[in-house]
């Protein structure tokens, strides 16, 4: 059984709410429990959002300061404000053009020019995903992901556009 | 069988499996999801049902209660504010009761995130003498809206089930039960000395009310002591008792403490807040040193525990009494209630900076129309309402914001103020939605028009209730279950309030929304004038179908020709407008992901530097 808090960060319209759901299906999946909380109504106005994500056996989908074993940040400007609810020795991933001064290069990806490059400029959280699924502290598999966009797809189309933003995420490693 | 669902579906799952057919609702973070739930639901399993998007909270209760005097199972949906707008139908509705069962789903907003007031609905249950569940949990609050409605058929009475937004908005897998294919037929049965209670027969409902809670407050099945790890000999030396999502973020948090610390403490969980089990309290207050209640929002079981000697919460101050809980408080009150003994030090005092506010979409018709007022009425009171243009508050356009429709009184009242004891009227403007117009814009505009007030009613008609994610208004006739029914219209109903001066704009149209605006405030100045509606109509861009009539142009800003002087930035506030990274002039440019290309920022550049290529 996973036990895993994570944690993600954005602003309202980069599909916060979506990784979130993406990463329960897989959790679904994979047969854990899990609980997650989404921000909505007024912030969802381009404000700034995050997504809760706690696996494992837990009743309150709330994070605590310290204790977030990962997070991941769409918009490099969110990271400062959510930092602190990491664990000591637990994982950042921030989409950023900018280098950031306590985070090694290997904890960055210019997500949102790879994602408007490949004429993908509204699926930079699935590159995001697909990269962040590479790391060690990711609580599953690329191939689980796969799996999850599938079940998630309401299209063929969708389908086919959000898993190869995937793959373009994993090839970034 | 196991599904995602989100708490606010879940309860609309809860529902179905025990028989509800009819659910009215008014939409409202954090309640919203609810009702297009139900429906979705009760369609896939082929259940005759029907659900509504009422015109406000107090139709959405009158309706339910209705179909529940009939012997149906039916359902109000709302968030908590809400129900202030239904709390006449749900005070009454406590004492006659119903024959079928009535479940009012109140979801309330800590914090507050979405909403005017951080009110909590158990309280309002209270007032009601209305049974309240609080649910933990998507998977508890399915349960719950079950027992709900079987506890409302058991006692003939309404039942709230209050859930709060961490709940509505948390997403968990759940176990699924079958959903009910029990059809029954309504049936009425002509009571007319307690469906039409007089004052005299309302004082024996009251009674018979009592009765009934009190019958409810000794059922063994709500008895909280008995729960939890009771069977410690001896006892720990500190109980505490939660309910709903406070007790999921105790648990969860005693859960991560040390053994050696959690020991100290045993968890006891609240299903029913009010009325609360009369003997279980007392039990606890023996059995413990001390207590502590840990509830959302507001002291609802610590009121009723009686004596106060032994107990903490947010009445003595160690829970604070505002702002929703988060594990850092709690984990600051558990340290203040044990005496710190040997509890865990953590960091809980990081300080993050401030969010990225809010503001509207880029492309916003509402940015236009707010453009406009200030351009024509810069001196003017601009009295707000209740949605996305809230948000107006952001480019300086919005001076009040009291409560849904509000928008209308308040204008129709800085008038008269203005008018009896000023020295001069200024401009005034009531700024409405057409979803709030209709909620409760019409009864406030009647009296205004009665009154003989003076202003500009700016109509921001969008077609849709936006802020809560596009719920169709009477505007569209489309209703919730997507069937087409007559579309109301705007103009003939500010006809029917008395309205003789109405102008319709496409608040694209910049200059001439502008001038209908100057004239509209020109007519209540005239001898014979009155109240002046403008309706800027324009869809809202998260309806796909308004989206594709836009005129998406190519537009950036000459770097040669911007002086970085921000103006655009902070009168027009586009999110799609950056001031450039590292620009020693600051100069802005539009990020072409974000722009929608409405074209709407050019005329607003006073240096001409934002251009259509
Ligand atoms: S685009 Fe125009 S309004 Fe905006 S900063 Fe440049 S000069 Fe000022
Ligand atoms: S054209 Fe101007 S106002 Fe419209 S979305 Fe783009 S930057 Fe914003």
């Amino acid at each position: 059984m996973t036990d895993c808090k994570l944690m993600i960060a954005g602003l309202g319209g980069q599909g916060v709410v979506f990784l979130s759901r993406l990463i329960s299906q897989a959790a679904l999946l994979a047969g854990d429990d899990f609980i997650t909380y989404e921000s909505h109504g007024m912030a969802m106005r381009g404000g700034s959002v995050t997504s809760q994500v706690k696996i494992g056996n837990y009743n309150s989908p709330l994070i605590g300061h310290d204790s977030a074993d990962i997070l991941l940040v769409l918009a490099a400007g969110e990271y400062e404000r959510n930092r602190h609810f990491v664990r000591p020795g637990g994982t950042c991933l921030v989409n950023s053009k900018q280098a950031l001064a306590d985070l090694p290069p290997e904890c960055l990806l210019k997500a949102t020019t790879i994602a408007v490059d490949n004429n993908l400029p509204k699926a930079v959280n699935l590159v995001f995903s697909g990269w962040a699924a590479q790391h060690q502290a990711f609580p599953y598999s690329f191939e689980l992901m796969q799996e999850a966009v599938k079940t998630m797809a309401v299209s063929p189309a969708i389908e086919t556009a959000n898993l190869k933003a995937l793959e373009i995420g994993r090839q970034q490693t | 069988m196991q599904q995602v669902m989100l708490g606010n579906e879940a309860m609309a799952r809860g529902l179905l499996e025990k028989g509800c057919s009819f659910t009215y609702a008014y939409p409202g973070t954090p309640s919203s999801e609810i009702l297009p739930a139900f429906i979705q639901q009760g369609r896939e399993h082929g259940i005759a049902i029907h659900a509504h998007w009422s015109v406000n909270e107090k139709i959405a209760l009158e309706s339910a209660f209705t179909a529940a005097m009939t012997g149906m199972r039916s359902a109000a949906v709302m968030k908590q504010v809400g129900l202030n707008v239904a709390a006449d139908a749900f005070l009454s509705s406590a004492y006659l009761g119903v024959t079928g069962g009535l479940v009012v789903i109140s979801a309330d907003d800590p914090g507050p995130n979405s909403s005017q007031t951080e009110q909590d609905s158990r309280m309002f249950a209270m007032l009601a003498k209305v049974p309240v569940f609080d649910p933990a949990t998507p998977q508890e609050a399915s349960v719950f809206a079950g027992r709900a409605l079987d506890l409302s058929a058991k006692l003939g009475l309404p039942v709230m089930l209050r859930p709060t937004a961490t709940l509505c908005h948390a997403r968990q897998n759940i176990s699924l039960k079958a959903i009910s294919q029990e059809q029954s037929r309504p049936e009425f049965i002509r009571q007319p000395q307690r469906w039409a209670a007089t004052p005299k027969h309302r004082f024996k409902l009251h009674q018979q009310l009592n009765r009934k809670l009190l019958e409810l407050a000794a059922d063994p099945r709500f008895d909280f002591a008995t729960e939890g790890a009771t069977k410690q000999t001896p006892p720990t030396p500190y109980g505490i008792i939660a309910s709903g999502c406070a007790w999921a973020l105790t648990s969860d948090l005693l859960n991560a403490l040390p053994n050696d610390e959690s020991r100290q403490f045993t968890l006891y969980k609240v299903d029913l807040p009010y009325p609360l089990h009369k003997n279980a309290g007392r039990t606890l207050l023996e059995r413990h040193e001390k207590l502590l209640v840990i509830e959302e929002s507001m002291p609802v079981i610590e009121y009723q525990m009686g004596d106060q000697q032994k107990i903490c919460g947010r009445l003595d101050g160690t829970i604070p009494d505002a702002g929703a809980l988060n594990p850092e408080i709690l984990f600051t009150a558990l340290k203040h209630f044990s005496g710190a003994k040997n509890l865990l030090t953590k960091n809980d005092d990081a300080a993050a900076p401030p969010g990225k506010r809010p503001s509207l979409c880029p492309g916003c018709p509402h940015r236009s129309s707010f453009y406009a007022l200030k351009k024509a009425l810069p001196k003017g009171i601009y009295a707000g309402d209740i949605g996305c243009y809230t948000l107006g508050i952001n480019l300086n356009a919005l001076d009040s914001c009291l409560c849904m429709g509000a928008s209308i009184s308040q204008a129709g009242s800085f008038y008269q103020t203005f008018a009896r004891r000023g020295d001069s009227i200024p401009p005034i403007a009531a700024i409405i939605g057409d979803s709030t117009f209709f909620h409760s814009g019409i009864p406030a505009l009647v009296n205004a028009r009665w009154e003989g007030s003076r202003f500009v009613l700016f109509l921001l008609d969008n077609s849709t209730t936006a802020m809560t994610g596009n719920q169709p208004t009477p505007a569209a006739g489309l209703r919730a279950d997507g069937s087409q029914g007559p579309a109301l219209k705007l103009e003939t109903l500010l006809q029917g309030c008395g309205i003789e001066k109405i102008e319709v704009v496409d608040p694209y149209r910049q200059s001439e929304l502008t001038d209908k605006l100057k004239e509209a405030w020109q007519y209540t100045q005239a001898p014979d004038g009155g109240i002046a509606a403008v309706i800027a109509r324009r869809g809202c861009l998260m309806i796909p179908a308004e989206r594709k009539l836009l005129p998406t142009l190519q537009v950036t800003i000459a770097d040669d020709e911007c002086t970085g002087c921000g103006y655009c930035i902070k009168a027009f506030e586009c999110p799609a407008l950056m001031v450039k990274a590292e620009d020693p002039e600051n100069r802005v440019m539009i990020d072409q992901v974000t722009c929608v290309g409405c074209g709407q920022c050019v005329t607003i550049c006073p240096h001409e530097a934002i251009k259509i290529i």
